[in-house]
C-alpha cells in the first residue's frame, strides 16, 4: 500500500523538488531552524483558502516548507488543518522538538510517526536544556522512535550539517502498537496510513472525505500515545538538580500582579517612549521633514514640472497636494515606515522573549470581564501593529463570540502602529493632561463595548489554557529578520492602498466633489466636532486607511483641544479597507458592515462629546 | 421538620464537596494528581500538553481571581480560573518527586 502511494506521488511529480516539511510545537525554534537552513530569500504565502501563512524556500534539491506551530495534527483549528494538509503531501518531515520540553513535543513526534511518513527529528535548543540541567540521550531517543535524531542549536547554526545529512536517509519509525489492529484494517479502505490514522483520531474532515462517521477513538489513542511519550521521556532525559534560576524567578515576578502590573506598565511606557517620542519625533523628523519634504519633494516637483505644467490634472495627480509622488511617498516612506519598523522591532522582542504568554496570564482575569480570555492579548497587542493582521489572528481564540468581540474591539478602539505614531506625535507635545484624557476616553469605549457585547452575545467564552515558554534573551538576527519581513509586507500592502486613496482624493479635488463634500459634512465636522471643515478630507482619506486620515489631520493647524477631539475621532473611526476586507472574510459581510457602521457612529458620537467637554 | 431536613441536606453537600478537590482549590506550592477533566476538547488538548488524567502537577502560582499556574516537569501552563474549577484533582497521600 505504501509503495503504491509513493509511486503515485513520484508519478505526478517527476520534476518537482522533494517536499520537506518542518513541523513542530509553538516555541520549539522551528522558524529559527528554517531561517538557518534557507537564508534570507523565502516565499511567504497564504495557504489556499485560509489566511494561515506558509513559508517556502529552496534548499539544494529540496523545497523546504515551514508550517504554523501546532501541538498536534488534527482539525482543532486552521493552523492544524494547514499543517495536516501540508504534511500529507510531504516527501519527508523534519520534526523539530524543544529539548527542554520533550514531554510536550514528543506527542506531535509520535503522531507524525504514526502518520507513516519518512521522518527526521531535530532536537533543538540543546544549550537551553543543558542550562536547565537536562541531558537528552539522543542515541537512545533515535532507537526508541526508530528515526534519525539530530541535536541542533538553530540560532547558532549548530547541527545543521548533521541534519542535512540525516535528511538523505529519513525513516518511517516505530508505529504505535496502540493503533493495531484497526489501522491495518482501515488502510485497505482509506488507501494511506495517514488518512487511516486521522480518521481513527476523529478528524472530521477526513471522515467526511470518505463518507464515514467518526469512530470516537481519539481519546483512547491520545492516552496511549501520551503514555508512550512519558515512557520515552523517562528513558532518555536525565535531570540534574535544577536550582532556582534568574529567568524562573523573573518569570514568576511577571505573573504576580503586585510585581507583574508595574512591570507591564513600565514595558508599555518604554514602548510608548520609543515609538511615540524617539521614532515619531527624532527619526521621523529626519525621514519626513529633512529627507522627504526638504530634499525629495522639491526635486520630484521640479522634475515633473518639466513635463506637465502646474494646473494640469496630471501635475496635480503626481505632485499636487495629495500627489502620488509627493504626499503618498512622503507618508508611506517618511512617516509610516519608520513607525512600523519601530513597532515590529519591539513586537519581535516581546514575542521572542516569552513575555507575551505571561502578559496573557496576568491579564486573563481582566479580559474575562469583556468576554475574552488572556489569549486575546495577542491579537489586541498585534492590533497596535496592524489591525488587519490582528483581525486574522483572532482565529486563535476559542469561540465565535470571542472572535467577534475581539474583532469589534480591534475595529473600533485599537489604533494601528502607523496611526498611533502620528497620534502620539501630535498628542505628546500637548502635555500629560491631554494624553490622559485621550487614553481614558479610548479605554472607556473599549470597556463599554466589550462589556455590552459580552452581555448581549449568546453562548459562553472559552477558558485560558496556554503553556508558558521559558524566558530567553531574544537573538538579534531573528528579531531583525522578523522586523524586515513584516515591514516589507507592510509596504507591499500599504503603498497601493495609499496610492488608491491619493488618486481618489485628487480626483475629488479636481472635480470639486471634495469642496462640496466638505461643505456637506460641515455640520458634522465644524458644527458637532468643532473642527475646521477641511477635516472632512482627512476623514475621507481615513476610510481608506486610518493612518492616512491621522496624517492628514497632522497637516492642519489645530488648537490643542481640537487636536484631542480629532485624534479621539480618528482613533475610533472606521478601520482601513484592508482590515474591513479581512473582517468580511473572518466574520461575514453583514457583521463586517455592522462593525463598520458602528465605528462611524461611535467615532463621531464620542468625538463630539469630547468636543463639547473640552472646546 | 422541614428546616432540619434542609440543614441535613446542606451538611451532606458540604461533606461531599470536601472530599472532592478542584484545581482551583489548591494553593501555591501544593501538588495533586489530575483526576477528571470535563470538557472533551480541553481534555484532548490537556493530553497533548501532558497534563492528562493521572498526571502529577504542582501549583506554582495562583493569581488573585485569575489563572492557576501549574508545573509538570519542565513545562508550565496557565489555566484560567473557571477551567481550574472544572478540573478534579486528588491530593496524593505522599507527594513523590516527579521523575
Amino acid at each position: 500500500m505504501r509503495k503504491n502511494e509513493k509511486q503515485s506521488l513520484a508519478h505526478t511529480s517527476t520534476k518537482r523538488p522533494k517536499r520537506v516539511v518542518l513541523v513542530g510545537n509553538p516555541n520549539c525554534g522551528k522558524s529559527a531552524l528554517f531561517n538557518a537552513l534557507t537564508g534570507l530569500y523565502v516565499n511567504v504565502s497564504n495557504f489556499p483558502g485560509t489566511t494561515v501563512e506558509v513559508t517556502q524556500a529552496r534548499m539544494g534539491d529540496y523545497l523546504l516548507i515551514d508550517t504554523p506551530g501546532v501541538y498536534g495534527i488534527s482539525a482543532f483549528n486552521d493552523e492544524e488543518k494547514v499543517t495536516r494538509d501540508v504534511c500529507l503531501t510531504a516527501d519527508t518531515i523534519i520534526n523539530v522538538v524543544n529539548a527542554t520540553y520533550l514531554e510536550r513535543d514528543l506527542f506531535l513526534t509520535l503522531q507524525c510517526i504514526d502518520l507513516g511518513l519518512p521522518l527526521v527529528v531535530a532536537v533543538n535548543m540543546l544549550d537551553e536544556a543543558k542550562a536547565h540541567g537536562l541531558i537528552v540521550d539522543l542515541a537512545l531517543l533515535s532507537k526508541q522512535l526508530g528515526v534519525p535524531v539530530v541535536g541542533t542549536v538553530a540560532v547558532e547554526h549548530k547541527g545543521l550539517k548533521e541534519l542535512k545529512l540525516a535528511l538523505k536517509r529519513p525513516e518511517t519509525g516505530n508505529f504505535g502498537q496502540y493503533l493495531e489492529p484497526d489501522i491495518t484494517r482501515l488502510m485497505e479502505r482509506l488507501k494511506t496510513r495517514g488518512e487511516a490514522l486521522l480518521y481513527l483520531e476523529d478528524d472530521k474532515d477526513v471522515a467526511e472525505r470518505h463518507g464515514l462517521r467518526s469512530p470516537g477513538s481519539r481519546e483512547r489513542i491520545y492516552l496511549a500515545r501520551r503514555e508512550r511519550v512519558n515512557e520515552i521521556v523517562r528513558a532518555v532525559v536525565k535531570e540534574n538538580t535544577v536550582g532556582s534560576s534568574f529567568s524562573k524567578t523573573l518569570g514568576l515576578l511577571m505573573l504576580r500582579p503586585i510585581t507583574g502590573i508595574p512591570m507591564l506598565a513600565a514595558t508599555l511606557y518604554a514602548m510608548f517612549h520609543i515609538i511615540g517620542v524617539f521614532v515619531a519625533g527624532t527619526v521621523v523628523g529626519v525621514t519626513e521633514e529633512t529627507i522627504m519634504l526638504g530634499m525629495y519633494e522639491p526635486a520630484v516637483r521640479g522634475f515633473v514640472a518639466r513635463f506637465f505644467s502646474e494646473g494640469t490634472a496630471l501635475h496635480a495627480l503626481l505632485v499636487g497636494e495629495f500627489g502620488l509622488l509627493t504626499m503618498t511617498m512622503t507618508y508611506v516612506l517618511g512617516l509610516l515606515l519608520p513607525l512600523v519598523v519601530g513597532f515590529y522591532l519591539l513586537l519581535a522582542i516581546l514575542e521572542d522573549s516569552g513575555y507575551l504568554p505571561r502578559i496573557a496570564a496576568l491579564l486573563d482575569r481582566a479580559l474575562t470581564s469583556v468576554g475574552l480570555n488572556g489569549r486575546a492579548v495577542i491579537p489586541l497587542i498585534l492590533g497596535f501593529g496592524c489591525v488587519t493582521m490582528a483581525a486574522i489572528t483572532t482565529r486563535l481564540l476559542g469561540t465565535s463570540r470571542e472572535r467577534l468581540i475581539a474583532v469589534a474591539l480591534l475595529a473600533i478602539t485599537i489604533p494601528c502602529s502607523a496611526q498611533l505614531g502620528v497620534i502620539v506625535g501630535l498628542i505628546a507635545p500637548l502635555g500629560g493632561q491631554y494624553v490622559a484624557i485621550y487614553m481614558a476616553t479610548i479605554f472607556a469605549v473599549f470597556v463599554v463595548i466589550g462589556f455590552f457585547l459580552n452581555k448581549l452575545l449568546p453562548g459562553k467564552s472559552s477558558d485560558l489554557l496556554i503553556d508558558l515558554p521559558p524566558l530567553r534573551l531574544p537573538r538579534l538576527h531573528n528579531i531583525m529578520k522578523k522586523t524586515l519581513n513584516k515591514s516589507y509586507l507592510f509596504l507591499l500592502e500599504a503603498a497601493p492602498m495609499f496610492a488608491l486613496g491619493a488618486l481618489l482624493i485628487t480626483g475629488m479635488q479636481l472635480t470639486g466633489v471634495l469642496t462640496s463634500l466638505e461643505n456637506l459634512l460641515a455640520p458634522l465636522t465644524a458644527g458637532w466636532l468643532e473642527l475646521p471643515k477641511e477635516a472632512a478630507a482627512a476623514f475621507i482619506m481615513g476610510i481608506i486607511r486610518r493612518d492616512f486620515g491621522a496624517a492628514g489631520l497632522a497637516d492642519m493647524s489645530l488648537t490643542a483641544a481640537q487636536t484631542l477631539v480629532a485624534m479621539v475621532t480618528i482613533t475610533l473611526f472606521v478601520p482601513c479597507i484592508a482590515a474591513v476586507l479581512v473582517m468580511f472574510k473572518e466574520r461575514n459581510i453583514k457583521e463586517g458592515l455592522i462593525l463598520w457602521a458602528s465605528s462611524f457612529t461611535v467615532a463621531f458620537l464620542v468625538g463630539g462629546l469630547v468636543a463639547k467637554l473640552v472646546i | 421538620m422541614y428546616m432540619s431536613d434542609l440543614k441535613r441536606g446542606e451538611a451532606a453537600v458540604t461533606a461531599v464537596t470536601k472530599l472532592l478537590h478542584f484545581l482551583s482549590d489548591l494553593k501555591r506550592g501544593e501538588a495533586a494528581v489530575v483526576r477528571k477533566i470535563v470538557d472533551e476538547l480541553v481534555r484532548a488538548q490537556a493530553i497533548r500538553f501532558g497534563i492528562a488524567e493521572g498526571a502529577l502537577v504542582s501549583v506554582e502560582e495562583v493569581l488573585p481571581l485569575g489563572p492557576v499556574i501549574v508545573r509538570r516537569g519542565t513545562m508550565r501552563y496557565a489555566i484560567g480560573r473557571n477551567l481550574a474549577r472544572q478540573i478534579e484533582v486528588e491530593r496524593p497521600a505522599k507527594v513523590k518527586k516527579h521523575a
